[in-house]
């Protein structure tokens, strides 16, 4: 997905470097980073643009991105990671 | 002359690390399983981390020792010194003394090998081989691979693969060090191999970077994983800090009015605040501010103060408003009120109110860190422009209410290898992107009756 503010640059507290909107929108793969609002809302109207640009099914999916506190979100990738491919 | 440094002798280092869980007026909840809902067992987490780190993550004794052995890598540029910031002092034309305690004199330039090196020791006691880790722009990554040179243990770290590309130098750094350095995604773990498949030209991110390293150590015998912030016995060994500057303070018969920090997962704001924040739970007056960006906040007030997945998670009503009405609101979680991203406890003292958090704009950032180069000489991480704001504001809050006050902060690392920053910054590339007010309040006054979390 394209939008007029991909070139923005802004400094990403997760990563400790400057990242453009346009990584933001695709940070997670398909999907935005789930910081994206907090990040950006400030700037422009961020809640518009992803109306605009994320189908009903990614919106869905976003919204339940997130990861929980940091050691939930451990164990579910220990978890993964123990499955089998 | 007039004194600027305040040093401790080797001998004078504090021999025990701080653990603000035993002073809490108010327990923590513990975390709990993602599938079983019940609370986190050390079970759980021995895939990844060895039985005596995941001790000291449960442990509410309050001292906690500090292996000899640990001591003696410290003892390679601790005690850090406390510096009187007299130009910048002059500078500000404020009734302040501002100290600082210098943690960019540690060899990878920042307070990151603080946790790193007993991370690597106690894996080392503890019979791992080996020891993986994630990384975003590198600070991590180098002060882990540097800490595991010391112990003998092979380091792998994924670096997200667009910092890897645009932050060349920690990763030449971490190979300096005898560490892998490996950009994220990749084809060495499945969760990266998936990532790839379906898009070959990802530039990674943290969160898949985290999948790797873990996935490293749990299908890899003797592999374990380091976690460089957040957790609770990262933030007990960042403790050193806050301990020595008060031992730097006393020396000087002094106390600080307002200490402060800059706050990103919490470790060096919690390493600098954790011992004064134990004062004042015991009755001393002591301002404790922790800064953080207004443009990605996870502390402070704005219309969207939480997370959007925490919002999506706990409140129905948000995320109609951010994603509109086709949405369907999940389960509402038992997590209750946190800050994503930020360590625990550091949240929890925030909601205590024994940590006030303050946000502020990248550009007034960058601004009080070329002041800062321009006084003080040392050219600040990014990160810690976040305090230097702050520092700037409360002296100019000093002023205005006409109160002499004594400010101590941590000064948490140097930008010698952030300088494209700075090269963003005085080329303009940094922009205030701020929305008109009006247009902010619109958005606050859309959400304010919603339910909060």
């Amino acid at each position: 997905m394209k939008t007029e503010h991909d070139h923005k640059l802004i400094r990403c507290p997760k990563l400790g470097d400057e990242m453009t909107f346009g990584y933001c929108l695709q940070e997670a793969g398909d999907l935005p980073c789930p910081r994206i609002v907090s990040c950006w809302f400030r700037a422009f109207d961020v809640a518009k643009v992803l109306e605009e640009h994320l189908t009903s099914e990614q919106r869905q999916r976003f919204a339940l991105s997130a990861p929980g506190d940091k050691v939930s979100s451990l164990i579910e990738i220990i978890e993964r990671a123990k499955k089998p491919s | 002359m007039e004194q600027v440094k305040i040093l401790l002798e080797d001998q004078e280092i504090p021999r025990q690390w701080y653990n603000v869980m035993a002073d809490l007026p108010t327990p923590m909840r513990p975390p709990l399983h993602p599938a079983t809902g019940q609370p986190v067992t050390p079970a759980d987490l021995e895939a990844i981390f060895p039985m005596n780190i995941i001790e000291q993550e449960a442990s509410t004794q309050r001292w906690i020792d500090i292996p000899d052995e640990v001591l003696q890598k410290y003892l390679l540029w601790r005690p850090s010194p406390l510096y009187r910031a007299r130009n910048f002092e002059k500078l500000l034309g404020c009734p302040v003394q501002i100290y600082y305690k210098h943690e960019g004199v540690s060899p990878a330039g920042s307070h990151k090998p603080n946790a790193a090196i007993p991370m690597a020791y106690y894996n080392k006691v503890a019979g791992t081989k080996r020891i993986t880790t994630e990384t975003g722009a590198g600070q991590w990554g180098s002060a882990l691979s540097m800490a595991c040179q010391m112990f003998g243990l092979p380091c792998r770290v994924y670096m997200v693969k667009v910092s890897y590309e645009q932050k060349p130098y920690r990763r030449m750094m971490m190979n300096a060090w005898g560490a892998e350095c490996i950009p994220s995604p990749s084809t060495l773990t499945q969760a990266g191999r998936n990532v790839l498949a379906e898009h070959p030209d990802s530039p990674g991110s943290l969160g898949i970077a985290i999948s790797e390293a873990i996935e490293d150590a749990v299908t890899t015998p003797n592999t374990k994983y380091s976690l460089g912030s957040v957790l609770n016995h990262v933030l007990l060994y960042q403790s050193i800090i806050g301990l020595e500057a008060h031992k730097q303070m006393q020396k000087l018969g002094l106390y600080p009015d307002v200490v402060m920090g800059c706050c990103g997962g919490g470790s060096n704001f919690a390493g600098v605040a954790t011992p004064f924040v134990c004062d004042k739970i015991h009755g001393k007056e002591v301002k404790i501010v922790g800064a953080e960006p207004t443009s990605c906040p996870s502390m402070t007030k704005g219309p969207f103060a939480y997370d959007f997945g925490d919002l999506a998670k706990s409140t129905p009503l948000l995320p109609m408003y951010t994603l509109g009405h086709d949405y369907i609101p999940a389960p509402i979680h038992a997590g209750g009120l946190r800050y994503h991203g930020m360590a625990p406890i550091v949240s929890h003292l925030v909601r205590e109110k024994f940590i006030e958090p303050r946000a502020y704009d990248q550009l007034k950032t960058f601004e009080a860190g070329v002041k800062w180069a321009r006084s003080e000489g040392f050219i600040p991480a990014p990160e810690t422009n976040h305090v230097l704001a702050a520092v700037v504001d409360e002296a100019m809050r000093a002023k205005e209410e006409g109160k002499e006050k004594i400010i101590l902060f941590n000064w948490s690392g140097h930008g010698l290898v952030d300088l494209a920053a700075y090269d963003a910054y005085f080329a303009g590339k940094l922009q205030a992107y701020e929305l008109p007010d009006h247009e902010i309040e619109r958005a606050l006054n859309a959400i304010k009756d919603f339910p909060k979390p």
